[in-house]
């Protein structure tokens, strides 16, 4: 990811400080939300650790949905068998971990105090919070999408099911694709925000991973009338209606999945900002 | 003044004073804090301090632990909000200006990177945020002399390379200001000598330096005024050369079973006592014959009676005898 920072037209014009900071600004310009991504992509980076995880977030989205395509051969009544939906299955897991990585990007610097450091060499906290969904957010957001390709296509030439291999053509497909990016994407994001809200990994992962893991399944035990609306706009089973070919008939449509999915997202961003900017650092 | 200025009464003639005041000093470098008070909970942590930190010389800011000092500190660097008054840099609060980093520079966590990530990498983190330039990055890692370990993982790093990555960190925006908070916790020898080296430099080259300390004995070679604070209220705003002149006062050490009547027995103005456990007191301001005459009087047996000189640790104790007490007091009951 390039950075995004306009190279001369961020920095405010020597005038409107004085000639006293003129003289002393010799090593710095200013700082500039620009800058704030610049400084959070090599956060991002720099952390080899983080980075193979990273890594391998995507690549085992990849392997696991060509090896359910591989053995995808025996159909079951109602299971959705079609290589696109088998390619794609992998990413369930891609997504845990980007969720664990996209706690650890906000929880790594309040454990070393590092979120300090920052906080004091910016002019507005939600600059930070912006830049860290813009780095997290758009590397995910690219290199699941390109995972999501790629499973589709090595899915497809090694589908051995009952069904003619899906194309990029039939409908729902490529929808599906951009909306497993999406999803793995809004996880991490959501990873981000509990972050800054709970300021403590185990904390963060506690509630990421009930939330996906634990009151979906809490959620089938309760009345049906009830659980079936109440689940249908659960974080997890509406991005699982976005990154679906053909969502089960208990999903919510794609286009309100979409909606109910990023209301999630930006909903508990905004709650992060707001923690931030309210609370002492 | 400060109190003055702190009283909600006088608050408006106090404003007026105050802006005239910052104005005139907009092109100075320097910290000031107005009438800051911080609570947490019922515990008052910051209690209507006001003080200038002026360039030129190095400020300690001195006080037993707990005291407010760390605290203060961050209140000026915008991390932690006062419930009243106000913290600024070079006349405007930190967050105000266009290069935070260019203002003040600040060591308040010393281990505050991801263990991870190299020290080099944890230096352009910081120096992108504000636009520095690389080349000041490798510059400040030959001036902290971490050259050889610049792109190891700074979790192996020392508690003294640590520390001198902290201050790295702190030197990125070439800043006129620069505030550390107990930067010589945990240090060496050559550690702590290299640091009051640097520091000294940088105050004779006209920068602000703002450093904190718990210990008087780390603070004495250091620092040319000193801030002493106790139980979060300013308890001396002086130069090195007065609390000298104070320390070359005459002391006396006295042991006595009785040493808590004594104590009040010699109470005055101008007196000041030192508890030196539970059966010796060190006077500072009565002659021994003073001290051995009113003990007289009193009936009360004397062990000891030693004139002695008085370290600047002593009239540091003093001056925070009575906060420290308070402390020991409120801590006594809460856990009853």
């Amino acid at each position: 990811m390039s950075s995004p920072t306009p190279p001369q037209a961020m920095t405010e014009p020597a005038t409107a400080i004085g000639d006293r900071d003129v003289v002393r600004y010799h090593v710095v310009a200013a700082a500039t939300e620009g800058r704030i991504i610049q400084s959070e992509w090599i956060k991002f980076w720099s952390v080899r650790s983080m980075m193979i995880s990273f890594a391998a977030a995507a690549s085992v989205g990849v392997a696991l949905g060509a090896a359910f395509a591989a053995s995808g051969t025996r159909p079951k009544a109602g299971a959705r068998t079609d290589s696109a939906s088998l390619s794609l299955a992998g990413f369930n897991i891609s997504q845990l971990i980007i969720g664990i990585l996209g706690v650890l990007f906000v929880s790594n610097e309040y454990s070393t105090g590092l979120i300090r450091t920052t906080l004091v060499a910016v002019r507005s906290r939600w600059w930070v919070l912006r830049a860290k969904v813009v780095v997290f957010g758009g590397a995910t957001m690219a290199a699941t999408a390109v995972a999501a390709f790629a499973a589709f296509f090595i899915g497809r030439s090694l589908y051995s099911g009952p069904l003619a291999p899906a194309s990029l053509g039939d409908p729902g497909v490529v929808r599906a694709l951009l909306g497993t990016a999406t999803y793995v994407t809004g996880v991490g994001l959501l990873g981000l925000a509990l972050g800054f809200l709970l300021r403590s990994t185990a904390a963060a992962l506690g509630v990421l991973f009930g939330t996906f893991l634990v009151i979906p399944g809490l959620a089938s035990l309760v009345s049906r009338s009830w659980s079936d609306s109440f689940a249908k706009v659960l974080p997890s089973n509406a991005g699982a209606a976005l990154a679906s070919p053909s969502p089960a008939k208990d999903l919510l449509s794609p286009g309100a999945a979409a909606v109910v999915f990023a209301a999630w997202v930006v909903g508990m961003l905004v709650l992060a900002g707001v923690a931030l900017n309210h609370r002492d650092g | 003044m400060a109190l003055v200025c702190c009283d909600r009464s006088s608050a408006q003639a106090c404003g007026e004073r105050t802006t005239t005041r910052a104005l005139g000093a907009h092109h100075e470098v320097m910290i000031t804090v107005e009438c800051l008070s911080k609570r947490f909970g019922r515990t008052v942590a910051v209690d209507s301090l006001s003080f200038t930190v002026r360039p030129g010389v190095v400020t300690g800011f001195l006080g037993p632990n707990g005291a407010g000092k760390s605290t203060t500190m961050r209140m000026i660097s915008g991390l932690t909000r006062p419930n009243s008054g106000r913290a600024m840099v070079n006349g405007r609060a930190l967050k105000d200006h266009v290069a935070p980093l260019a203002e003040i520079g600040m060591l308040l966590d010393a281990a505050a990177v991801h263990p991870k990530r190299s020290a080099r990498n944890h230096l352009r983190v910081i120096a992108s945020t504000n636009g520095i330039p690389l080349s000041r990055v490798d510059d400040l890692i030959g001036l902290v002399g971490l050259e050889d370990v610049a792109d190891r993982s700074s979790g192996d790093f020392s508690l003294g390379m640590g520390q001198r990555l902290g201050i790295a960190t702190a030197l990125l925006g070439d800043p006129e200001t620069i505030m550390l908070d107990e930067p010589l916790n945990g240090l060496d020898p050559e550690g702590i000598v290299w640091i009051r080296t640097m520091l000294k430099g940088f105050a004779s080259e006209g920068r602000t330096v703002f450093v904190s300390s718990h210990l008087m004995s780390e603070m004495a070679l250091m620092a040319e005024h000193f801030l002493i604070v106790g139980a979060g209220r300013l308890l001396a705003d002086t130069t090195a050369v007065a609390l000298k002149s104070m320390a070359a006062e005459p002391s006396v050490r006295v042991r006595t079973l009785d040493a808590e009547r004594l104590r009040d027995l010699l109470a005055a103005d101008g007196v000041r006592i030192v508890s030196n456990g539970p059966t010796v007191i060190t006077v500072i301001g009565r002659t021994s014959g003073e001290i051995g005459a009113k003990a007289a009087t009193a009936g009360i047996a004397l062990d000891e009676l030693v004139p002695e000189q008085t370290s600047l640790e002593q009239v540091f104790m003093a001056l925070t005898h009575d906060s420290a007490q308070y402390r020991a007091h409120m801590h006594q009951g809460s856990l009853e």
